[in-house]
């Protein structure tokens, strides 16, 4: 935000956003409903691993404990903006509690750290919370204005994730969002400089997982519904793999991650019904599977081949447009 | 009393193909620090492709089962050559998202290839159980996998401490760069170590689906043993061989008497929540060695 194009940029684009809705056809608008939701919780990924370093395969659970918590209260009557704050301290605190193996440990036994969890989290909401049914969320409403409709929660949904990448960029460049990457860099190194890196990662864990809890209900809001089977493992793979292919450290990573895979996977919905009337001999269901297949092929190629992310390609055609006459 | 000692013997059973599929884990850490999460899916592709060879095939058992070793040879290799190249060095990240999204790769192909119904696997031992001293009654199956892991980790122990190629292995895991330098191609013991990896993956894959069926989603075994080869620690094969049995029994002991109280679905928790109590309290594992870092 430093030139008055930059601001220009900014605002035509956040007009643009919202307009969005009167401009494309409805499965469309569901698509970016959903990337919205996506980017809410990638955003804690990019906080939680591309900036502080802790990789953390549990997101989709904690997802789906802001989603109950959230789809609780909402039944409860509780108003729409105090149950996304309780939805999201509620996946927060669960991160903070599943966070605490990192203080010990990192690398590949934190991932699976993670993992177990995952599975201890899923495990509890199933059998306490009534989690293979779920929940029923209704349709919220602020000021006695309901989401009942896509193009509603659209703007809900819009408008909470830009709150949120505001709130990233805040805490990127604060103290806070320093202290972090020095933990990424090298945590031993960091706390010899003074940084208490046992706060500092379980805040990191926490902020984290607060945007997973509000990414949950934000995401059982738009399907009417709270139930693990919307946050699967293969989900949290899929959003660790966006912030890689985005670009692991930057917001605007976050963002083109996101769209980038969501595409390839609508694609594969897409191609998935012709090639089921092209092979009609493979025996499996072309629907679910082609878009897992597409999807995972593309995050392998993607980090055998450019594992810094469209992000620094972004960077390099920029570099070669400024210099373009004399650029290689 | 007999039924404590029959869930323990199932447990030992099943714990041992743990530790077989976890070798390949460790081998493959040992070798290039990588964790491969993928290793579960390759241990379901091999039973698929067992099936394949079986039922749709028609071809008999004993070489059916050599094609299928063979196969998960093959994969390894071709992963060694294909993939491997450009991970070494990469974060951490990086090799665990690449290795997650492979794994869910091949799933989505076992989806394709095999559909979603559990395929029943054709049976390799004969059904009915024995019933010893009065007290403890074993199915077959159970025996024979014990058999089966004691003599396949027995032959892999030989070859590993005592053949040229194994030795090469253990003197690439200790320092790549000394190896190499003193005439070790580190390029042909990664590949081997893959193999290995691999087929002892098929291996498990073989056995462990003639008790639970084939379906992709029995590839969360693989992160079972992956439990195991964490709660053992990464650089430790004697660990896990170990463990494996221990978390195994562990496993049958809560879910016969944990169940009750939570209604269900203890046994596919347990090795977890062992992991997170045991990394809490031994970060590097039970037998692993303790990570002194150099700022």
């Amino acid at each position: 935000m430093q030139t008055p194009f930059q601001w220009v940029m900014l605002v035509l684009g956040l007009f643009l956003t919202f307009a969005l809705p009167f401009l494309i056809p409805s499965d469309l608008l569901n698509f970016f409903i959903k990337s919205f939701i996506t980017i809410t919780a990638v955003l804690g990924i990019t906080l939680l691993t591309g900036n502080c370093g802790q990789i953390s395969l549990g997101h989709t659970a904690f997802m789906a404990v802001g989603a109950f918590v959230g789809a609780i209260l909402l039944n409860q009557g509780i108003p729409l903006i105090l149950s996304l704050v309780l939805a999201g301290l509620a996946g927060g605190i669960v991160g903070l509690i599943f966070g605490l193996p990192a203080l010990r440990i990192k690398g590949f036994y934190l991932a699976f750290a993670t993992l177990a969890a995952f599975y201890v989290i899923q495990f509890i909401l199933i059998h306490y919370f009534g989690g293979v049914v779920g929940h029923s969320v209704p349709p919220p409403s602020i000021f006695g204005l309901s989401f009942n409709s896509d193009f509603r929660i659209y703007y809900l949904i819009a408008s909470t994730c830009f709150m949120m990448t505001y709130f990233t960029k805040n805490i990127t460049r604060c103290k806070w969002g320093r202290a972090f990457i020095a933990i990424r860099d090298h945590d031993i190194a960091a706390n010899t400089l003074g940084v208490n890196v046992y706060f500092y990662k379980l805040m990191a864990f926490f902020i984290g997982c607060f945007y997973a809890g509000v990414a949950g209900l934000l995401l059982s809001i738009y399907m009417g519904w709270a139930s693990v089977d919307h946050y699967s493992l293969t989900n949290c793979i899929w959003y660790l793999g966006m912030i890689i292919v985005g670009g692991m450290h930057s917001m605007s990573g976050a963002y083109m991650g996101v769209f980038f895979i969501l595409g390839i996977e609508e694609l594969g919905i897409v191609i998935a019904p012709k090639l089921a009337e092209l092979f009609p001999y493979l025996s499996g269901s072309m629907i679910g599977a082609i878009p897992i297949i597409f999807v995972g092929l593309v995050l392998v190629l993607f980090i055998m081949f450019e594992p810094r992310g469209l992000v620094h390609r972004w960077e390099i055609i920029k570099t070669s447009m400024r210099l373009f006459p004399f650029s290689n | 009393m007999g039924k404590i000692l029959n869930y323990i013997i199932a447990g030992l059973a099943n714990g041992c193909i743990y530790s077989l599929i976890a070798i390949g884990f460790v081998l493959i850490y040992k070798s290039s620090s990588i964790l491969n999460f993928a290793q579960g899916a390759i241990v379901i592709l091999s039973a698929f492709v067992f099936y394949s060879f079986t039922i749709q095939l028609g071809i008999p058992i004993v070489i059916a089962i050599l094609l299928a070793l063979a196969f998960g040879a093959l994969l390894g290799f071709v992963i060694e050559r294909f993939i491997l190249d450009r991970l070494i060095g990469q974060p951490i990240l990086a090799i665990i998202i690449l290795t997650l999204a492979f794994s869910e790769f091949l799933k989505g192909i076992m989806n394709l290839g095999w559909g979603t119904d559990i395929l029943s696997a054709p049976q390799l031992f004969p059904r009915g159980n024995i019933t010893i001293l009065n007290i403890a009654t074993l199915d077959y199956s159970r025996i024979a996998f014990l058999v089966i892991t004691f003599v396949l980790i027995s032959i892999f122990a030989i070859f590993y401490n005592k053949t040229k190629i194994g030795l090469a292995m253990k003197a690439t895991s200790d320092d790549t760069i000394a190896a190499g330098s003193v005439g070790i191609r580190v390029r042909r013991v990664f590949a081997v170590t893959w193999i290995i990896s691999c087929i002892t993956a098929a291996a498990g894959g073989i056995l462990v689906t003639n008790v639970m069926g084939i379906h992709y989603k029995v590839a969360e075994i693989g992160y079972k043993a992956m439990a195991v080869a964490l709660v053992g620690g990464l650089q430790s094969l004697p660990g896990i061989i170990i463990i494996g049995p221990v978390m195994g029994i562990l496993e049958f002991l809560s879910a016969a008497y944990l169940d009750p109280l939570v209604d269900g679905g203890m046994r596919d928790l347990a090795p977890f929540i062992i992991l997170l109590i045991v990394l809490i309290f031994r970060p590097s594992g039970i037998f692993g060695w303790e990570r002194i870092e150099r700022i």
